[in-house]
């Protein structure tokens, strides 16, 4: 089984969950962009009345075991504001969302936590992630089937 | 967003659900001789000599709500209660329902199609 996420998906998600509900004075733009097999995150803030736009490298560290099982980490590089506003978002959003925390630059997604109906899970336990790659502007997720 | 399932994950997954949500008749000649194909948006499955097929009725515009398919799959062998909560099945029809999310209800569904052997759902945000 083979799933691919695009940029412009990822992106039109994060429009529609974080800027569409939420209202952070100064933040204007958050992106993230795939390119030379990496992610990056742009935030485009608004200081002093300039427009800065910040970009951090996102580093995988760990690749959840199956989609209900496992983290999916990852670390963000770059210059220490980016790093704190990037962090910082993430830090909202696990107030509201279980399984997701961020701490010393380092964001974690707990795939044990989310909530899936109790007997599909066992299913979904059984998709294990194989691997896990970016490739020109998308991931690339493998799975496979294993009891 | 594409996924993309191919029969032989669909088989795994059905021979789970069939020693988990059927009877024993089902269990015992489900291995025997299962064929399963994808085609015309159908997902034909041939036991011995019986043909069903689970066939796509209508999909709903986002990934969240009720998607309906045509069926003649044998109910009489199917513990209805011990079904996950989110598939209803009737006589004729089969029901799957995707709860509502905030991601769920976010994301467009553009295509299900099953065809040459393929599950393909492609999703935009």
């Amino acid at each position: 089984m083979i799933i691919r996420i695009d940029e412009d998906f990822i992106n039109g998600l994060i429009d529609k969950l974080i800027e569409e509900n939420t209202n952070i004075n100064g933040l204007k733009n958050i992106n993230i962009e795939m390119k030379d097999n990496n992610m990056h995150f742009q935030v485009e803030v608004d200081i002093f009345g300039r427009n800065i736009v910040f970009d951090s490298i996102v580093n995988f560290k760990n690749k959840p075991e199956s989609l209900a099982e496992g983290i999916l980490s990852f670390a963000l590089s770059g210059d220490e504001g980016i790093r704190k506003i990037v962090e910082g978002i993430f830090f909202i959003i696990s107030e509201f969302i279980n399984g997701i925390s961020s701490k010393d630059n380092e964001v974690k997604i707990d795939f044990s936590q989310i909530k899936y109906p109790e007997k599909i899970k066992p299913i979904l336990k059984s998709l294990k992630l194989e691997t896990f790659e970016i490739k020109e502007k998308e991931f690339i997720l493998k799975l496979n089937y294993r009891e | 967003m594409e996924i993309t399932i191919p029969k032989d994950l669909l088989m795994d997954v059905l021979n789970n659900i069939v020693k988990s949500f059927s009877s024993e008749f089902l269990k015992k000649i489900f291995n025997l001789s299962t064929k399963v194909t994808f085609e015309n948006n159908s997902i034909i499955i041939r036991i011995l000599l019986f043909r069903y097929y689970i066939k796509i009725a209508r999909v709903p515009e986002q990934l969240s709500g009720i998607f309906e398919f045509e069926h003649n799959l044998p109910i009489t062998y199917i513990k209805k209660d011990k079904l996950p909560d989110i598939i209803f099945i009737d006589k004729k029809k089969l029901y799957l329902h995707i709860p509502e999310n905030l991601i769920t209800k976010n994301l467009k569904l553009e295509k299900l199609e099953f065809d040459r052997d393929l599950i393909i759902l492609r999703l935009t945000s």
